[in-house]
C-alpha cells in the first residue's frame, strides 16, 4: 500500500478528511483487503494503547463491508424508488461508510440491510461525511494559544537535558503533537501529601 | 529449637535469594537502558508511530540517520496540520504550519557536568524503582519491557518496550505516581539499518519556511562549570545540577540551569523581564511537559520539564539569588 494511502487512512481515522475523500477511501476499503487489514490494525493499536485488554476488536471488516454493499445494491422497493434511482452511485459508499461506522464505533453486530432503503440512501446524502472515528472532528492540533516562547524554551531544554528518560525524538513529539494550553491547577498542588514523606531537599554543593 | 532454627535458615535463604533476584533484575534493567541510550543515538531507524495523549491520537513518522556526516533526524505529523522538527548538525528547526510560527535553535555545546550514571536512578535514595518484565511483539519486532516507577509525585514513571536485539525503543508509556498513563507512543511499522528509505530524511517544507527567531534570548550563551548565581534553596529529592549556561555579556542577566534526577530533567531559565521572551506568569502545559513562570521584581524565572506541575512550581518558587553571588 502506498504511503499516500496510509496517510489518507490515518486522516480518516482522525476525522480530518473531506467528505469526497472519505467516500473514496470507503470505496477502496470495500475492495482492498490489504487496506482493510491496515484499518483494522490501526484501530486495534489505538484501542490497545488506550485501553489495554479492552474488547474493541474489529475483525472481518472487508467481509462486512462487502455484505453491506451487496445488500445495498439490491433493488430498493419503496414508494420513492424512482427518486432513489436518481441518487448518485456514491450513495452506496455513504451507506457503506455508515455501516463501517456501525461496525467500528458500536459493538460489532451482524450487518443487516436497513429496512427502509429510502432512509439509508437519502439521509446521509445531505449530511456531511461522518468519520467512523470516535474522536471529535476538529483537527487534532488545536491552532490556538500558541506560545512560541515556551516552545523555544522546550527546544533548548531538549538539547541540554539528555537523560535516559528523554530518548531522542520522543522529547520532540509534544512539539509536533500539541499546542500550549493553560494548566488547570488542582487544589492538591499546594498541599501534596507526598511532600510530607519526601520533602524538598537542600541541593548538594 | 532445631526445627525453628531450620525455619529461620530457610527464611534467611529465601530473603537472600529474593534480594539477589531483585538486584539482578535492576542490573538487567540498567543494561537494557544503557543499550537503548546507545542505540537511539547511534543507529539508523525509521518508522510510523501512534502517539496518544488524553483522548487525542496522532500519527507521526520518524527518520533517524547516523552516518559519516553525523546525525540527521526528521520527525513530522502524518495527519492534521503539517508540523515538523528537523535535527542535524546545524541545530533544531521546527515548522508548525497551523500556527504560522517557526522556532529555530542553535547547536548547543555539551555540558561540562558529567552525565549522571544510570545507577543513580536505582539507588536507595533514588526517586524510582526499576524492573524488567514482559515480552511482546511490536511492529513485527520482538520487544522487552523495562518499567521505571516513581516513588513520589515529583516525577513521572516510564515503560520502555525495547527491540530485543538492538535496544531501540518500540513503545513508550509515561505514567504518573498512581500509574495512570499520561501519554503513549507505539510504532506500527519499523525499519532499521539498510532497510530504511533515505529519501525521507529530506523535508517537504521549503527552506524559506524555516525562519530563525532572532529575538530569542538564549542565543549567544556560553556553557560553564561555574556555580549559578540563581539557585533553588530546595529541590525535590534526587535532583541535582547537570548543566549551567549564561549569557556571554557580563552585564546581562541570563542563566539556564538543568537539574536532573538521572531520568527526568528540569530546565530553569532566569532572565531580565523585557530583555528576552515574555511568558505569562503561572502554569502552562505543552504536551506532557509542564512549565511554571514566576516573576521576582525585574527577574523572570521559567521552569520547564517533563515532570508534574508541582515539581516545576516548587522549583520556581524556591529560586533565589545566591548569597555569595556578586
Amino acid at each position: 500500500m502506498s504511503k499516500e494511502s496510509l496517510e489518507h487512512l490515518s486522516s480518516l481515522m482522525d476525522g480530518e478528511i473531506s467528505r469526497e475523500a472519505g467516500l473514496f477511501i470507503t470505496r477502496r476499503l470495500s475492495a482492498d483487503d490489504g487496506m482493510c487489514e491496515t484499518w483494522e490494525r490501526y484501530h486495534l493499536i489505538r484501542d490497545c494503547i488506550r485501553q489495554p485488554g479492552g474488547k474493541h476488536l474489529v475483525t472481518g471488516l472487508a467481509e462486512k463491508l462487502n455484505t453491506s454493499l451487496e445488500a445495498e445494491a439490491a433493488p430498493v422497493t419503496s414508494k420513492r424508488s424512482a427518486r432513489a434511482w436518481l441518487k448518485p452511485v456514491s450513495g452506496l459508499a455513504i451507506a457503506a461508510s455508515v455501516a463501517l461506522m456501525a461496525i467500528v464505533v458500536t459493538a460489532p453486530q451482524s450487518v443487516e440491510t436497513p429496512g427502509d432503503g429510502e432512509t439509508s440512501l437519502a439521509s446521509p446524502a445531505v449530511e456531511p461525511f461522518v468519520s467512523p472515528n470516535t474522536l471529535p472532528l476538529a483537527p487534532v492540533s488545536q491552532a490556538a494559544s500558541y506560545d512560541p516562547a515556551l516552545n523555544a524554551y522546550l527546544l533548548r531544554h531538549n538539547q541540554m537535558a539528555r537523560t535516559a528518560g528523554r530518548q531522542g525524538f520522543v522529547s520532540f513529539v509534544p512539539i509536533v503533537a500539541t499546542q500550549v494550553a493553560p494548566v488547570v491547577e488542582t487544589p492538591g498542588d499546594e498541599a501534596d501529601p507526598v511532600e510530607a514523606d519526601r520533602p524538598l531537599q537542600t541541593p548538594e554543593e | 529449637m532445631r526445627v525453628l532454627s531450620r525455619q529461620v535458615q530457610v527464611l534467611v535463604f529465601l530473603i537472600g535469594i529474593s534480594g539477589a533476584v531483585a538486584a539482578g533484575d535492576s542490573g538487567e534493567a540498567r543494561e537494557l537502558l544503557e543499550k537503548m541510550t546507545t542505540a537511539m543515538s547511534q543507529m539508523s531507524y525509521q518508522g510510523t508511530f501512534v502517539y496518544v495523549r488524553d483522548d487525542v491520537v496522532e500519527t507521526m513518522r520518524i527518520t533517524h540517520l547516523t552516518d559519516e556526516t553525523g546525525v540527521r533526524e526528521r520527525l513530522y505529523s502524518v495527519s492534521g496540520p503539517h508540523r515538523e522538527v528537523i535535527r542535524d548538525r546545524k541545530g533544531v528547526r521546527c515548522f508548525l504550519q497551523d500556527s504560522a510560527a517557526v522556532v529555530e535553535d542553535q547547536v548547543v555545546s555539551n555540558s561540562y557536568f558529567p552525565e549522571l550514571p544510570l545507577a543513580i536512578i536505582d539507588g536507595d535514595n533514588s526517586g524510582y524503582k526499576i524492573e524488567t518484565g514482559g515480552e511482546a511483539r511490536i511492529a513485527g519486532q520482538k520487544a522487552r519491557r523495562v518499567t521505571i516507577s516513581p516513588r513520589d509525585k515529583f516525577r513521572y514513571g516510564y515503560d520502555f518496550w525495547l527491540e530485543d536485539q538492538t535496544g531501540l525503543l518500540l513503545k513508550w508509556v509515561l505514567f504518573d505516581s498512581r500509574h495512570n498513563p499520561l501519554a503513549k507512543l507505539m510504532f506500527t511499522d519499523f525499519a532499521m539499518g539498510s532497510a530504511i528509505d533515505l529519501a525521507e530524511i529530506e523535508s517537504g517544507s521549503r527552506s524559506e519556511d524555516f525562519v530563525e527567531m532572532k529575538t530569542f534570548s538564549l542565543q549567544k550563551t556560553v556553557v560553564t562549570q561555574s556555580s549559578p548565581r540563581w539557585q533553588p534553596a530546595k529541590l525535590p529529592p534526587g535532583f541535582q545540577l547537570t548543566s549551567h549556561s549564561h549569557k556571554a555579556e557580563a552585564d546581562s542577566v541570563y542563566e539556564h540551569m538543568v537539574y536532573s534526577d538521572g531520568l527526568a530533567a528540569v530546565s530553569v531559565y532566569v532572565e531580565e523581564q523585557g530583555k528576552g521572551m515574555t511568558v505569562k506568569p503561572g502554569g502552562s502545559q505543552l504536551g506532557t511537559n509542564n512549565a511554571y513562570t514566576h516573576t521576582m521584581g525585574d527577574i523572570q524565572i521559567t521552569v520547564i520539564g517533563e515532570v508534574p506541575a508541582i515539581t516545576v512550581k516548587s522549583i520556581a518558587k524556591e529560586m533565589a539569588l545566591a548569597v555569595n553571588s556578586n
